[in-house]
């Protein structure tokens, strides 16, 4: 077992190779909880219930025609693709996550004294399939 | 990025403002007002500011190196190159300037302090320029 270091990660969005402008990201697998709590008992019981869950993607803004991160996702807005991500990046033998997100925002930032900076959120459709490379 | 390629484009560039010399390494002498761009301090060059070496991240320091610091001319030929705009703007000159090794330039500060150059109290003015750029 090893240490992995981010700067690898890859990402993916609807066919889309956007790592080289990204800085940061997450994906965040949750579940319903459902509160079965009875008469007489001294602390909550749950049942687990619908997985779902979020990702974000946040990075350095870049204006390449077709490939950068205002071309890519902002028409994405209100649509459901496919995002790929390998949080250990791209190799034989590494993990990967897939599954389909709906592009729920695209935020560009601009500080005066600073690059500027792009996030999406997306919220997960479906289950993620997690395979090997 | 390549650390060469971006020091002599800026050297070239800085090479437009009348009157100043411009070197992309310490010189043994010259005479002022020359230009030097310096390489980035231990920490200010750096690797994998986004995923997949997709950017990279410098700040260069420069150093324009003036006249006696006892010389009214040498106080203002210094704060000319300090100016936010005009023909002698290091600032204006270098963010004005088009670039193929790196994508973005900005020359963030800058200061006046006396140095010692030549066995003489010299005016110079420093510069710190932040710089991104593919990462490979």
């Amino acid at each position: 077992m090893t240490f992995v270091h981010g700067k690898n990660t890859y990402i993916n969005l609807n066919g889309n190779d956007i790592s080289q402008y990204c800085t940061e990201s997450d994906l965040t697998r949750e579940a319903d909880e459902h509160d079965v709590t009875t008469y007489g008992k001294g602390a909550h019981v749950v049942q687990g219930g619908l997985l779902g869950g979020k990702a974000s993607v946040k990075g350095v803004y870049d204006n390449t025609a077709g490939t950068g991160p205002r071309a890519v996702i902002r028409p994405l807005i209100g649509t459901v693709v496919t995002l790929i991500r390998r949080p250990e990046g791209t190799g034989t033998g590494k993990p990967q996550d897939s599954v389909q997100v709906h592009v729920k925002s695209y935020v560009e930032s601009n500080p005066v004294a600073d690059m500027v900076t792009w996030s999406a959120d997306l919220t997960l459709s479906d289950t993620v399939t997690s395979t090997t490379q | 990025m390549n650390l060469s390629e971006v020091a002599e484009e800026l050297t070239a560039r800085l090479d437009t403002i009348e009157g100043l010399r411009c070197f992309s390494y310490p010189v043994g002498s010259a005479v002022p007002p020359f230009a030097v761009v310096l390489n980035p301090d231990p920490g200010n060059l750096v690797y994998d500011a986004t995923f997949g070496r997709g950017m990279d991240r410098m700040t260069l320091p420069l150093v324009v190196i003036g006249g006696r610091a006892t010389e009214r001319q040498a106080h203002k030929d210094i704060r000319a190159y300090c100016d936010g705009s005009g023909a002698r703007s290091i600032k204006a000159v270098l963010e004005s300037g088009t670039y193929e090794s790196f994508h973005t330039i900005r020359v963030a500060t800058a200061g006046v302090d006396g140095v010692k150059y030549a066995g003489n109290d010299v005016l110079a003015a420093l510069f710190d320029i932040d710089i991104t750029g593919q990462g490979s």
